[in-house]
């Protein structure tokens, strides 16, 4: 019977693995926030349906993965329409269903001079789209100030648009650094307080040494249940034996 | 488990180029005009195993749900057009851009590429040639007898032939600028050419429109900081260590599964 809770722990540590993993993957990946894996005991009488009630409350962890959204080393590039956010907030990207959001500022101009990510989302400003027609003007200095504003020369372009929320969790990430909100009550708000640096970009707030500390702990709890399961099994060979005459 | 083993891979793998890009970097650290490359990442997509915000057995609001991430992937490799250092040479057919823009070549298959580097030649005929043997575009002919070229900061080239008493103008050189310089396609040789993400070249009188100016008898120097490079490097290395290292975990923890039945 308790191979069933054996096997929980493993499915679950294994899950832990593959979190670990993802955020070892993006230990350099611009504006990455690290994954985190969360367990608590079950106590649900029907985690699994067995009838017998003997096995109520002795297995089964819930498994969660929450975002950690701690700042990130930010690193000087000296790359004209690099970003990066001091503080709180994310920059809004627009996607096919509506906005995202991202604390990865490495952008650059598309063939139409508009501001767009590495992957070509456009990113938005206060004004929408944002155009950085640096052909056609006199002064091709670009420079971005502390409060987002984009100026060509002298003359202001459009500001950076930065939104925060009052509960982050509920932003999913999906892929190339990008966020969703999935909670329409949570709505965008204007940070307290942050300042845009041009020609920084944030890092990846991965710590690997954590990182590597939760993989050997892991690994070890996989060992531990798979010790008790080796022991089951030698005790139905054993039981099995019996049976022969 | 499976997954974890491929999420690491792909950690490995986008490392991998991190190092190419990186060893290019220094491997240029002492060519004219070149500018350094940053490989850029971005994470893969995102398995939902349970969306947040359902409820469990017992009633109660799940408040993160269980994403698991793939591992990541390679955006982009960018030049960085950032400003190298100037090296006197004192070769008159030197000429560094203090500023934006680029030299217009044009390569034997007709079509114009651009560079930073300003160490031209004459060939047999005068022609300025860069020192692959590709024009410079306008072309510009250095008469024959000429003791003295010099070239202004606004591209004027002027040459004093034997026997004359004031120098000739005799062509002008014209600067190239884009919208996006980091869309601008590498093809080595010092050389980049335009893609759609660049857009079309404009081109003009230096110091105009805030095109550089040109200085004569300077070499603009290669981008590369080695010191940079080596701790991108370092890090790149040991990025990809904790990614091999989670594959070994992986495996391990796939061993011990198979040896439960002795």
């Amino acid at each position: 019977m308790s191979f069933f809770g054996t096997v929980s722990g493993k499915f679950i540590n294994e899950r832990r693995l593959e979190v670990i993993t993802n955020n070892m993957a993006n230990a350099l990946t611009a504006g990455y926030k690290a994954s985190k894996p969360a367990f608590s005991m079950m106590t649900s009488e029907k985690a699994i349906n067995t009838g017998n009630s003997e096995l109520k409350n002795t297995y089964v962890g819930v498994y969660d993965t929450f975002t950690d959204f701690s700042d990130a080393p930010i690193i000087e590039s000296g790359s004209t329409f690099d970003c990066a956010i001091d503080g709180a907030g994310f920059f809004v990207i627009e996607g096919k269903n509506g906005n995202t959001y991202t604390r990865n500022g490495q952008f650059t101009l598309d063939r139409n001079n508009r501001l767009v990510t590495m992957s070509g989302d456009p990113v938005l400003g206060n004004g929408g789209e944002i155009t950085i027609d640096v052909d056609s003007a006199k002064d091709k200095t670009v420079s971005i100030e502390r409060d987002g504003s984009i100026f060509v020369g002298k003359d202001l372009v459009d500001t950076l648009k930065i939104v925060d929320f009052d509960d982050k969790q509920y932003l999913r990430p999906s892929g190339r650094s990008l966020f969703v909100n999935v909670n329409s009550e949570n709505q965008e708000k204007t940070p307290d307080s942050f300042s845009v640096k041009q020609g920084f970009y944030e890092s990846s707030n991965v710590n690997v040494f954590k990182e590597m500390i939760e993989m050997i702990n892991t690994l070890r709890a996989y060992e531990c249940y798979t010790k008790v399961d080796q022991f089951f099994s030698d005790m139905y060979t054993k039981l099995v034996d019996l049976g022969k005459f | 488990m499976i997954r974890a083993l491929w999420t690491a891979a792909t950690g490995m793998n986008v490392q991998q180029v991190n190092l190419d890009v990186i060893a290019n970097n220094i491997a240029n650290v002492n060519t004219n005009g070149f500018k350094k490359s940053r490989a850029d990442f971005q994470d893969l997509m995102y398995q939902t195993l349970r969306v947040q915000g359902t409820r469990t057995d017992n009633g109660n609001q799940v408040p993160t749900g269980i994403q698991i991430g793939l591992g990541a992937m390679l955006s982009a490799v960018q030049k960085i057009f950032q400003q190298g250092d100037y090296q006197n040479t004192g070769n008159e057919l030197d000429m560094a851009i203090q500023g934006n823009g680029f030299l217009q070549v044009t390569l034997p298959s007709g079509d114009k590429a651009y560079t930073r580097s300003g160490a031209m030649k004459s060939d047999s005929e005068g022609k300025i040639v860069t020192s692959d043997g590709y024009l410079l575009e306008p072309n510009i002919t250095i008469p024959q007898k000429t003791l003295n070229i010099s070239i202004e900061s606004d591209g004027t080239v002027s040459a004093l032939v034997q026997g004359q008493s004031s120098p000739q103008q005799i062509g002008k050189v014209e600067l190239a600028t884009f919208a996006n310089p980091t869309g601008l396609r590498a093809i080595g040789k010092n050389l980049f050419v335009e893609t759609d993400a660049s857009g079309t070249p404009t081109t003009g009188k230096p110091g105009d429109n805030g095109m550089g100016t040109l200085l004569q008898g300077y070499l603009e120097m290669s981008n590369v900081n080695i010191m940079q490079e080596m701790i991108n490097l370092i890090i790149g290395q040991r990025a990809y260590e904790v990614n091999s290292k989670a594959i070994q975990a992986a495996d391990e923890m796939l061993q011990m599964a198979n040896n439960i039945r002795r």
